[in-house]
Order: C-alpha cells, then sequence, then structure tokens
C-alpha cells in the first residue's frame, strides 16, 4: 500500500493525503475496476507493486521478511530473483536495482556476456544480510557473468568482492596498516558470503553505514 | 610464445565493465578456460600516437569481434603495470599471441590481479579511450584527409 500510495501521489494528485486509505480504495475500484482481494493478487505477482492493508489507527509497519537461501534457490530466472528481492532489501535510494537492470540490458545487447543468476543470488544474499549498506563504488558485469562489487574510501582502504556460485565470493581487501604510515595490508581469496559478513565484523570494515 | 617487455597494450573493456566509464576489475577477469588475459600490443602499428594506435587496435577487432560503441579500449603501460605488480609480491608477463594480439600471463589469484590493474590504470585516466570518441576521431581523420585532396585537386 505505501508504494501504491507512493504511486497514486505522483500520478493521482487528487488524492493528496498518503494516508487516505478510503481515497486509495476508490482509486483502485477506479482505475482496476475489480474487487481489492483480486486486485491483492494481481499486484502480488507485479514486480512492481507490492499490496499490503493495515489499520489506518495503528502506524506500526508490518516486520520485513528475511531474504532466505532456500527460496532464492528455487528461483530460476532474473526477473523472478529481482522480484523477490526487490522487496526485502531497503536501500536509502535506486541505484542497485536500476544499476543491475542496466547491467542486465548491457548483457542482453552481447551476446558474449550473459548474466550469471548464481552470482546474482550470491550478491543479493550478501546485500540482503549485510543491511543498510552504503552505496557501492561500483557493480560491473565481468565478460564471465560474474557480478562485482566494490567500495573504496582511498587507496589503502577498499573492498571489492566478486560472486560466484553457491552464494559464495572472491575477496580483495585493502586495508590501510596501522604501524606503517602509508602502507595498506592486503586480504584476498575465497569464502561463503554469510561467511564474509563476520569476516568484516572481525576486521571492524563497516560497509553497512555511511564512511 | 616470446615474452613483450616494452610498450603499451589495449585492453577492450565491455560496457557492463565500466562504471561511469571508467574500466573496473571486472574489465580484467580471464575468460572461463583461458589461460591468459586477452589484449593488443599497440606498438605493432607504427601509427604517430597511442590513440591512432588504439584505432588501429579498433579497426583490427572490429573484423572478427562485435564491439559496442559505450565500451572502450584500457591501455597499459607493460613495464609500469609489472612494476606496480610487483610491490604487491606478484608476477605477470606479457607474451606475444600471434601479433598484435598478445596474453597477460599470470598464476596469481586473478581478483587481486584484476583489482592491482584496473586501480593502475585509474591513476591515469588518459589511458581509458571510450569507443565512442575513438568513432568520432576516425571520422574526423577521414574528412580532415578529403579536405586535403579536395585542396589539392582544383577538379
Amino acid at each position: 500500500m505505501t508504494q501504491l500510495l507512493k504511486y497514486q501521489y505522483k500520478n493521482y494528485p487528487e488524492y493528496p493525503n498518503l494516508g487516505d486509505y478510503d481515497g486509495a480504495k476508490t482509486l483502485l475500484r477506479q482505475d482496476y475496476s475489480t474487487d481489492i482481494p483480486q486486485l491483492s493478487q494481481n499486484l502480488a505477482d507485479s514486480p512492481r507493486y507490492r499490496y499490503e492493508v493495515y489499520d489506518n489507527n495503528n502506524l506500526e509497519r508490518p516486520k520485513r521478511e528475511s531474504i532466505e537461501i532456500d527460496k532464492l534457490d528455487k528461483l530460476s530466472s532474473f526477473e523472478k530473483i529481482l522480484e523477490y528481492v526487490i522487496n526485502l532489501i531497503e536501500l536509502k535510494d535506486n541505484y542497485l536495482f536500476n544499476r543491475i537492470r542496466e547491467l542486465k540490458e548491457l548483457s542482453d545487447a552481447d551476446e558474449d556476456c550473459i548474466i550469471s543468476l548464481e552470482s546474482l543470488k550470491s550478491m543479493f544474499l550478501f546485500v540482503g544480510k549485510i543491511g543498510n549498506f552504503s552505496r557501492p563504488h561500483s557493480i560491473t558485469v565481468s565478460e564471465n557473468g560474474l557480478f562485482y562489487m566494490e567500495w573504496e574510501r582511498d587507496n589503502n582502504n577498499s573492498i571489492t568482492l566478486r560472486f560466484v556460485r553457491d552464494y559464495f565470493l572472491d575477496y580483495v581487501i585493502f586495508k590501510a596498516s596501522s604501524h606503517i604510515k602509508n602502507k595498506r595490508i592486503i586480504f584476498n581469496g575465497s569464502m561463503s558470503v554469510m561467511d564474509m559478513i563476520d569476516y568484516l565484523n572481525d576486521l571492524n570494515i563497516k560497509i553497512h553505514r555511511q564512511v | 610464445m616470446k615474452d613483450i617487455e616494452t610498450g603499451n597494450v589495449a585492453r577492450y573493456c565491455r560496457p557492463g565493465n565500466l562504471e561511469d566509464g571508467i574500466p573496473r576489475p571486472s574489465a580484467f577477469e580471464k575468460r572461463t578456460g583461458e589461460k591468459f588475459l586477452s589484449c593488443y600490443w599497440l606498438e605493432f602499428f607504427e601509427k604517430e600516437s597511442e590513440k591512432a594506435n588504439v584505432i588501429e587496435v579498433k579497426k583490427f577487432m572490429a573484423k572478427s569481434y562485435n564491439l559496442k560503441e559505450t565500451g572502450s579500449f584500457a591501455v597499459l603501460n607493460i613495464k609500469q603495470s609489472k612494476k606496480i605488480l610487483e610491490e604487491a609480491s606478484l608476477e605477470i608477463s606479457y607474451r606475444e599471441k600471434g601479433l598484435p594480439h598478445c596474453g597477460i600471463f599470470y598464476d596469481a589469484n586473478d581478483l587481486l590481479i584484476a583489482k592491482l590493474t584496473a586501480e593502475s590504470l585509474a591513476k591515469s585516466v588518459q589511458n581509458n579511450y571510450p569507443i565512442k570518441d575513438l568513432a568520432e576521431l576516425a571520422s574526423q581523420t577521414i574528412s580532415q584527409t578529403e579536405k586535403t585532396g579536395d585542396s589539392q585537386n582544383p577538379h
């Protein structure tokens, strides 16, 4: 409902009150000529909208579902994966999903590059589990279809992740030496996405907050 | 395979390898099953400038490869890139693979090599040539040649 009302606010100024549930119901009936329950199902099937009915007097938001490997495993197309995660990952802006769609379009236009859905799932598991993170410096896709993410503060502080299958990733971390000026420590290797989240915490590297 | 010790190589970077037009580490990932990173030795073409050599690489690659207008060519200096990697105790070699084609060979962690290579490129951003700009330059060169030809020919 929240997203729907935002859409309504933008496109239907006659219902300016975002909390106007009755107005929204009227709008839905008028525009879709259908009963609410059926519309609810239609919207649930749509990748763009999420339909949630809540009591206007109770402003507590419904709790977000956490991203789950079992559910990711069952998804077999780019759109289905995106549809599943888009409501589970809370972000400050649309950069991540816009960029991923852009990369998909670039890949579709390039016959030699096919996006790896396994890599995409690994990336979403990482992003979904780490929580609210700062915007990456870059998100790209290699010729082999693997997703890369980079966070970079300066030459001596950066994280580069390459997402592979089975919820694993390859990593290169540059961390400034605490003892030698202008020297960096290089960590690199491969591990599971979940272990990487622990590892970043162990190294006291916080990408899930604004640097 | 003969080693190449000096000069510069150009590597084609796909649009998906770029963020804000700059090649990122994904541009330097070896293709699955390949033992080297494919690139082209610029000095082979013996043109007057680096950019002119890159245009020749573009022409050469375009014969058998579908280059995207939104892609770019990253130019790496052989000596400098080897030096940067040596500082991290990593060794790479540039070898002929039927010139102008050549390969960057290494045994180390490929993500680390890719990251350091992209980093060395980022330090010298002038060595990144968007294909769109190359097309404009090539057409300018052609029109200049035509103009010169016209002025020499009174008819």
